[in-house]
């Protein structure tokens, strides 16, 4: 009885122990993630994920002048055009946050329901638009009230929201691509926001692109550049070697093939420059600064260039630079190492000076323009020595360790997450065995994984699997998958605007939990356990970890049964089953369980599937 | 004739001075029709909506769109979800037009249309006669009960018989006034939501009779309620097959063919315009404001328009026009400005004031039913 107690309290103690190491490891970080030039001064706002903060620093030092605690995971600032306000997302925190301009100080509050992502302040100064990832939002405030006073339904994931005055417009790019089917290519989407009426305009469409990040126009605002990844999903992985797994590039707004903008990338044949984030145009806008931040570098594209390559191209053959790996040696001037994982950029005033935000260093670089070196790495404060945790961290977010640095464990996973495809992945014939990329987000507990179920933890499933299957390399040491895994188990859910924040379920809500649990048909017939929701995604993440055949068989699977989804986070993670074949939690029922193999729903009326997906929502 | 045409106009421009004192539309003289002929992809119109730069039609064929001069039409292909269009409304905040058609509900956003069916969402059923939007919802009127879409919390709810006093769920129509909505139920009368106490309250015919009303202005003049809407003095105008209601809040007054010079009991439509409600009827189109009555009839025979226009006081005056509405049943209209555009069984006509004289008509106005295009 006792050797029982002991090996119990072992037991416990080896659950909670990596979770405690996990709460103190990581701390004491800035993570500054976005760069904000304050006019006049050229003094540098500095948001800080990691510290909740916001910095204002000194561009020749580092020195801190001031400094601000605002809220959860600030993700973004802009400016009022005034200059006298500062607006900052707070994407964790569920909030925007007014601060003035020179102190500071937090003045305001703004309540957003869901996750607040990229901000702007409409031209005559009166409205705030801020994108909202989870929902496919954009929220409008009234500056002067403070009042939501209206959503708009943008793309996929809105990402970054940037106003261009000239034009009366707001763009937003989309870290998603618009709904398609399985076997369709990506659609990742500009929305185009008329600035004096709030009421979209147009939306703009990047082919085959995704992964949609900054946005930023030069002073004459003729010429836009999105930052976009370009995956190939609908052929086998294992083409690593060929080069056809992910390219990085950008969009051209203002350079249109066949009504299309044109795409570009910043690859080489035999080297990618992956998970491209920020861009900014400097130097008079004769280049743009573009972060390829798996591969901690800054590539400067000439803008020129670019156009000769453009005007020496028939616009039928436009679209087909976008896969060109080859012809990015014409207009890529310069590819400057900076610091770990560089996200954010800045141009000072007078555009002599970028300045870029090394997320998983702390630390500021600052390119002289002229010619495009560093000149100085401001360190931000005293970063601690590199934890575990942080180890994992950058593993997670560098592609060194994949063939041709092509693509790194967060290309895929953008911000943690999932980026909405299906992807196939094995090499046993193109369009066999489909899978629906899954969320890393909240994971613990939610084994085994693959799809398939194979692989029985994290650390199995990042470790040779990942080797053999995806990065087609040596990949990590032992050691180092340890701390790839330990940090994926720490990628906390996303903020779930389903969810209320005192944990009471609505009435549609109760009457869905009633319905996930119930025990009986509608007509009071006893159901078997296997046909109970709960049966099967039972336990905190919802999910026995075992393999289930629910009937979706597709004719390129060769395994019938697959994982149980884990349920946590589900209203997300569209699109649903192993092979993303359900656009919606609806169509799990509605489409695809026709012969009540996955769960009896025949007997439900329409108002139990509402409740019962209104419950799925919140959990 | 000097005289007859100085008497005309001279009873056009009392007449304009009689309206303007009224508060009443415009007289509609010159009427434009446009149909397949002219790029509409059929000439059956079951919806118009304009807005000030566009004007969208909802045919059995595909939905259809007037801008800048020129129509183009979206069908299935093009992601509409179902081929015939009931219904249209423009969200008033973020400007997405929402789409009622017969296989689900479509939002036409800036080029994208995003579909809505009881299959991938949380609408009640697929079949949608009717559609509103604004204050951050959408509603939409099913063959199955109504359904709200919540926009900012991506939220559905279905109304029917189990939570509302909708004792049928066959649903026509929706209006979103304000607080309130305004839910059309084909057999189970006028229900009334107020948004902000989450409560529902039901109009019904009192006397309960098909065919009769058996007591004047007691209620709702029947149960078969097609359309509502609220106009500028928030008396709310309600649409049925057998006859006209409107309501203050305090005094309902019903209004029928026979008792009326509305031209129709058969009431497809209602719309409404500063005080005046427009009633598209299958016999023509008539406008009131309670007191004063305007009715626009089609004669089938020589194409030309039959205008009367019943003052609260005074004798009744008829015109005839040179055009008209190339049908007398109509399923809807829509005001861009002062224009007015109608749906009709031929195509969609633009109505318009020319200001030039018209010629006083003997001719007798169609009964309803009746109607010569029949």
């Amino acid at each position: 009885m006792r050797e029982s107690k002991t090996t119990t309290a072992v037991m416990v103690a080896i659950c909670v122990a990596p979770l405690t190491l996990f709460a103190e490891e990581g701390s004491g970080r800035l993570g500054p993630n976005f760069l904000h030039v304050e006019p006049d001064t050229g003094t540098l706002l500095v948001l800080c994920e990691k510290s909740d903060s916001i910095a204002r620093i000194d561009v020749r030092t580092g020195a801190f002048l001031a400094e601000s605690d605002i809220g959860v995971a600030p993700f973004a600032v802009c400016a009022h055009p005034s200059n006298n306000r500062l607006y900052v997302s707070c994407r964790r925190g569920q909030e925007v946050v007014e601060l003035d301009a020179s102190s500071l100080g937090v003045k305001r509050r703004f309540s957003v329901l869901g996750d607040p992502t990229g901000l702007t302040v409409s031209g005559d100064g009166t409205r705030l638009y801020v994108g909202v990832h989870s929902l496919d939002q954009l929220a409008v405030f009234d500056l002067e009230s403070g009042e939501e006073i209206k959503r708009l339904s943008v793309g996929n994931g809105p990402e970054m929201v940037r106003l261009v005055p000239g034009k009366g417009q707001v763009y937003v790019t989309h870290l998603l691509s618009n709904p398609v089917r399985a076997d369709q290519p990506c659609r990742n989407e500009v929305t185009v926001i008329d600035d004096a009426t709030g009421r979209i305009v147009d939306r703009i469409i990047l082919e085959n692109a995704n992964v949609g990040r900054w946005i930023d126009f030069t002073a004459d605002e003729m010429l836009g550049v999105v930052v976009i990844s370009r995956p190939k999903n609908l052929v086998p992985m294992v083409q690593v070697a060929r080069g056809w797994v992910v390219t990085n590039g950008f969009a051209l707004l203002g350079a249109e093939a066949a009504g299309e903008p044109v795409q570009l990338l910043v690859d080489l044949p035999n080297e990618g420059f992956a998970d491209p984030y920020g861009v900014v145009f400097a130097a008079d806008d004769r280049k743009f600064y573009l972060t390829a931040s798996g591969v901690d570098t800054v590539v400067v594209v000439d803008v020129g260039r670019v156009g000769t390559v453009l005007s020496e191209v028939g616009e039928d053959d436009l679209t087909d630079l976008a896969n060109h790996l080859g012809v990015s040696r014409r207009y890529v001037t310069a590819r400057i190492p900076v610091g770990a994982n560089p996200m954010a950029l800045a141009a000072s005033d007078d555009g002599r000076w970028v300045y870029v935000a090394n997320r998983l260093d702390d630390s500021i670089s600052v390119i002289d323009t002229t010619t495009d070196r560093v000149v100085r790495t401001l360190v931000l404060g005293d970063p601690p020595p590199a934890d575990r945790l942080h180890r994992g961290e950058r593993f997670f977010h560098s592609s060194a360790k994949t063939f041709q640095r092509q693509f790194a464990c967060v290309s895929c996973h953008p911000d943690g997450g999932f980026d909405g495809l299906v992807y196939d992945l094995e090499p046993d014939g193109l369009g066999e065995n489909i899978v629906d990329n899954r969320n890393m987000r909240d994971v613990v507990d939610t084994g085994p994984f693959k799809w398939v179920g194979t692989n029985p933890d994290i650390s199995t499933q990042c470790g040779t699997r990942t080797a053999k299957w995806i990065v087609r390399t040596g990949w990590l040491s032992s050691t180092g998958v340890v701390d790839l895994s330990n940090y994926i188990k720490s990628i906390p859910p996303v903020v779930n605007p389903y969810r209320s924040p005192d944990g009471r379920l609505t009435a549609a809500q109760r009457r869905g939990k009633a319905l996930f649990d119930r025990t009986t048909l509608n007509d009071g017939t006893p159901m078997a356990r296997k046909d109970q929701c709960a049966f099967c995604h039972a336990g905190p993440k919802f999910t026995d970890g075992r393999r289930s055949d629910v009937g979706t068989k597709g004719s390129g699977d060769t395994k019938t049964a697959f994982d149980t989804a884990h349920l946590n986070n589900i209203f997300e993670s569209g699109p649903y089953l192993h092979d993303g074949r359900a656009a919606t939690l609806e169509e799990i029922w509605t489409k695809y369980n026709l012969d009540d193999r996955h769960g009896i729903s025949s007997d439900w009326t329409k108002q139990q599937l509402n409740d019962l997906v209104e419950y799925l929502k919140c959990l | 004739m000097r005289l007859t045409v100085r008497h005309s106009v001279l009873a056009v421009i009392l007449l304009g001075a009689t309206c303007t004192a009224f508060g009443a539309p415009p007289f509609y003289d010159e009427w434009k029709t446009f149909g397949v002929r002219d790029g509409l992809p059929s000439n059956k119109a079951m919806a118009v909506l304009a807005t000030d730069s566009e004007v969208w039609v909802g045919t059995d064929k595909g939905l259809s769109r007037l801008k800048n001069g020129r129509w183009k039409t979206f069908t299935p292909k093009d992601g509409l979800a179902h081929r015939a269009v009931l219904q249209l409304a423009k969200d008033p905040d973020s400007g997405d037009l929402w789409i009622a058609t017969m296989g689900g509900l479509s939002r036409y956003s800036a080029g994208r249309f995003d579909t809505f069916t009881q299959l991938n969402s949380g609408l009640a059923n697929d079949v949608v006669y009717g559609v509103d939007a604004g204050e951050g919802e959408v509603w939409a009127a099913t063959a199955a009960g109504a359904s709200r879409y919540e926009i900012q919390r991506n939220r559905w709810t279905i109304f029917d018989d189990s939570n509302t006093p909708m004792h049928e769920i066959w649903c026509y129509s929706v209006t979103i006034a304000g607080n309130e909505v305004y839910m059309a139920v084909w057999g189970g009368g006028l229900l009334e939501y107020k948004r902000d106490r989450d409560r529902w309250k039901d109009y019904r015919d009192p006397d309960g009779e098909m065919e009769i009303d058996l007591f004047r202005n007691d209620g709702l003049v029947h149960d078969v309620v097609t359309a509502a809407a609220l106009d500028a003095s928030d008396r709310v105008w309600i649409g049925t097959y057998f006859g006209l209601s409107s309501y203050d809040g305090r005094k309902w007054r019903n209004f029928m063919d026979h008792d009326s010079p509305l031209l129709s009991n058969f009431i497809n439509a209602v719309t409404t315009k500063g005080k005046y409600a427009w009633l598209a009827t299958d016999n023509g189109i008539s406008a009131t404001d309670r007191e004063n009555w305007w009715s626009y009839q089609r004669d089938a025979a020589t194409g030309e328009g039959l205008v009367i226009w019943t003052p609260a006081k005074g004798p009744e005056e008829r015109f005839t026009t040179k055009t008209m509405f190339p049908h007398n049943y109509l399923l809807g209209s829509s005001f861009q400005g002062d224009d007015l555009w109608v749906a009709t069984e031929k195509g969609v006509a633009r109505g318009r004031r020319s200001g030039a004289p018209q010629a006083k008509s003997s001719r007798e106005r169609t009964k309803a039913g009746g109607s010569k295009d029949e």
